[in-house]
């Protein structure tokens, strides 16, 4: 059968033991899912099983689910580099996707590039990035050390990274 | 207890979610792939800048495909030096020197300070360049070139090369051999390059544009490259390669689609 065309659903489980349903055609953006249900490089498959995402918790994991069950009616558009503006609205038009990642917290953001990074979900890893990407646009490392809430350099590497970068500070 | 520690952040109001204080374990989940990732989307000088963040930042930059960088400034001239190590995944260098812009009348010549920031690379760093051994594009326009630079001649990934306005640049095309991957050649007023056109032969398989103009040291047959299998744009305007137009059969050039030649034939 092929996996495109499949009509059967499966379930994919989070570390907290939480299920969620989603067509097998929409998971198997997840390269995970395919390599657990032996998909062949033609994209042939039995019968599509369910599968365990240790590694991912139910918070994480039901916005992942989210994303993929969406990108399966509309995917994301490309993203271009070099980025075309310096706001991550500007560089994603789709409505669907600028909300999907509004309001959501640091850690979570955090989470879900870990999770499409593991999951090996490429489009989801490119718009969390270019997410991340966009907060740190411009800010100096010291803001950015604040932000993230990074240990300070001590003085020696304060001092290398100064000679190192000389050029940014006489800017 | 412990006394309760009190942080006041320094923010610009515009600051959004990364506002929010953050477990330093979260940000220690990233691996070092995945933050080069996120350092892709950013220019160089925002990557140099993330690099200071941490020692894990730092290996992250290192790992980063970085797309651009244009050494047109003296600011930018000091920044090579330090991203030739710093950031060595560079996809495409451009140098644009001082030396295609007309001097100003009136004496005062503001690229001064660059000309001689130029000079002073071109003379002592240009060799860092070499660093670079992902690079697929290399610009290299009116810069301060002066002498011989065989260490720019090696880069197994280089695709498209230009060199316009180089008249000191001291070169020849047999050294074109150490771009085994060279698709497009663009070479423009380089009077000091000298060299046979049937020498490209050693890159017979990958050329597919070849633009050399203004370059009166360039000599040959073009009939040399009349077998070239994706050769699809010949162009030798005012160069001393000649040739007869009467030679080419229809089994040559089968792949072309624009030739021009000098005015010689």
């Amino acid at each position: 059968m092929n996996a495109d065309e499949c009509m059967e659903t499966i379930k994919l489980t989070s570390r907290g033991g939480d299920s969620f349903e989603l067509p097998y055609a929409a998971a198997r953006l997840a390269h995970v899912v395919r390599d657990a249900n032996d998909e062949n490089d033609d994209g042939d498959i039995d019968s599509p099983e369910d599968v365990e995402i240790l590694k991912v918790n139910s918070p994480c994991l039901e916005k992942v689910v989210e994303f993929l069950k969406h990108y399966h009616e509309e995917a994301l558009t490309e993203i271009k580099t070099p980025l075309e503006d310096n706001t991550f609205e500007g560089n994603v038009k789709q409505e669907w996707y600028q909300n999907f990642l509004k309001g959501i917290d640091q850690p979570m953001l955090f989470d879900l590039v870990t999770a499409a990074n593991f999951m090996a979900i490429q489009p989801l890893l490119d718009l969390t990035c270019l997410k991340v990407s966009c907060q740190l646009m411009g800010k100096s490392a010291e803001e950015i050390r604040q932000i993230l809430n990074i240990p300070k350099l001590t003085p020696e590497e304060e001092e290398t990274a100064r000679r190192d970068h000389r050029w940014i500070f006489d800017d | 207890m412990p006394p309760k520690k009190k942080t006041k952040l320094t923010r610009r109001p515009s600051d959004d979610a990364a506002a929010e204080e953050v477990d330093p374990a979260v940000v220690n989940q990233l691996d070092d792939n995945v933050i080069a990732i996120i350092f892709s989307c950013l220019g160089p000088v925002d990557i140099m800048r993330m690099r200071r963040v941490c020692k894990k930042w730092r290996d992250a930059a290192k790992k980063t495909i970085v797309d651009h960088f244009c050494v047109d400034s003296v600011v930018n001239c000091n920044a090579m030096r330090v991203m030739a190590t710093a950031l060595p995944n560079l996809q495409q260098l451009s140098m644009c020197g001082p030396g295609h812009l007309h001097k100003y009348s009136d004496g005062e010549d503001p690229d001064e300070e660059m000309a001689t920031a130029f000079a002073h690379f071109t003379t002592h760093d240009i060799n860092i360049i070499s660093n670079f051994r992902k690079l697929h594009r290399l610009n290299i326009d009116g810069a301060f070139m002066n002498g011989r630079y065989p260490t720019l001649f090696n880069f197994p990934l280089l695709e498209k090369l230009r060199i316009s306005l180089c008249c000191s640049f001291k070169w020849e095309l047999e050294m074109l051999s150490g771009f085994p991957s060279l698709r497009e050649l663009d070479v423009e007023c380089n009077r000091s390059l000298r060299g046979n056109i049937g020498s490209l032969a050693v890159l017979k398989n990958s050329l597919e544009k070849v633009k050399i103009i203004d370059c009166n040291n360039v000599v040959g047959n073009f009939m040399d490259l009349a077998d070239f299998p994706q050769l699809k744009l010949l162009d030798l305007q005012r160069t001393a390669v000649t040739g007869d137009i009467g030679e080419i059969s229809e089994n040559d050039f089968l792949t072309w689609k624009n030739i021009s030649f000098s005015q010689r034939l």
